[in-house]
């Protein structure tokens, strides 16, 4: 077992049943099991390298059989990846943070709402600890919820970016799936309201 | 009594501060933002006791967000940021990253800039900026430019 622990001091917000704390985690690329332990860092701008993925998470068009219509977006939490259906056996996948042990979901819903530079309300128990805490802050650069966000009908969770890019890959958060800023731009330009979202631990068995 | 004597003396060691900044003749001009270690405070026109109460609280880092945030804000009075009066004159408050409040006083800066931090020079790291004050509604800017960063502008309205 392999074990990252990264302790960023300072810590606000985290984005309201999204953010982090210390978790297990499981990097399904990585085929072991991470722990990563890390704060919010509100207000922190991750520099355009540290944006730019490489390797499995990096953006890329892969070969995917699936029934569902193109333009789905189905999630494979246990691998970290997010697959936006296209045709021909084909999808676009984008590596994601997921929720950390014990807030991880499944199933069908549907996109029914998108914002861009989505607002940051931390959870009432942040506020337990960081009384101090604004207890809304207006979305922007910098803010944990990152540049765009997809609502996910019926939940509580949402597709949203990140200023933490080190994070994808990993199961920190309370149960919304996270993308890097560049990635969350290009699914929030391709997918509408209404599309079918299908939330799953792994890949149907063949 | 108490409070007014430190006030004395610190007014005091502030003018002292003052000629001596003057009597070395500095040519770098300070600047409240640029100081690293603060320069020497004044008492503050704004009074302690007028902080004291319960507030919501929102932050913004773009202008453009404020009206909203300040909307916000006062939606937050379900979940209030409390002030309390110091032992010493000042209010109890969280400086930035820390679980515990402690006191703080208001002071001024040479150039007439408030500032909301621990008793002793102004503009230091750990001071916020009052930019703006009214009855029902006051604004802070972390001098830090981490925290500033981080927590953006703080808009604090008086809850009801």
């Amino acid at each position: 077992m392999k074990t990252i622990k990264t302790r960023l001091g300072s810590l606000l917000l985290i984005g309201a049943a999204c953010l982090l704390g210390h978790v297990p985690a499981f990097a399904g690329a990585a085929a072991h099991q991470i722990d990563m332990e890390i704060d919010d860092q509100p207000g922190y701008t991750p520099s355009p390298e540290e944006e730019n993925l490489v390797g499995p998470y990096e953006r890329q068009i892969v070969f995917f059989r699936t029934t569902e219509q193109p333009g789905t977006i189905v999630v494979h939490t246990a691998d970290r990846y997010l697959y936006l259906v296209q045709p021909n056996n084909r999808a676009i996948r984008y590596g994601i943070g997921v929720g950390r042990d014990g807030f991880q979901w499944a199933g069908i819903k549907n996109i029914i709402r998108k914002q861009e530079w989505p607002d940051w309300r931390p959870p009432p128990e942040m506020i337990q600890r960081q009384p101090y805490l604004p207890r809304f802050m207006a979305g922007g650069p910098g803010n944990p919820m990152g540049a765009r966000a997809l609502y996910i009908g019926g939940t509580v969770y949402r597709i949203h970016g990140t200023n933490q890019p080190q994070t994808i890959g990993h199961a920190v958060s309370s149960g919304c799936f996270r993308l890097v800023n560049g990635d969350v731009i290009d699914l929030y330009g391709r997918v509408p309201v209404g599309t079918k979202i299908v939330v799953k631990q792994a890949a149907d068995p063949e | 009594m108490r409070s007014s004597g430190l006030l004395r003396i610190s007014a005091a060691f502030s003018v002292i501060g003052l000629v001596a900044g003057l009597a070395g003749c500095n040519s770098n001009q300070q600047t409240d933002a640029g100081a690293a270690v603060g320069v020497p405070s004044l008492p503050s026109t704004i009074s302690a006791d007028s902080l004291v109460g319960k507030w919501g609280v929102a932050a913004y880092h773009r202008d453009s967000d404020r009206p909203r945030t300040e909307g916000e804000a006062r939606r937050q009075c379900n979940n209030p940021y409390v002030i309390s009066k110091g032992p010493n004159g000042g209010v109890m408050m969280h400086l930035a990253d820390q679980s515990k409040p402690q006191e703080l006083v208001t002071k001024a800066s040479a150039s007439g800039v408030n500032y909301l931090g621990p008793a002793g020079p102004a503009a230091t790291p750990d001071d916020r900026e009052i930019v703006a004050i009214s009855d029902k509604t006051f604004t802070v800017k972390w001098v830090s430019p981490d925290n500033a960063n981080r927590y953006g502008t703080m808009v604090y309205i008086r809850c009801p």
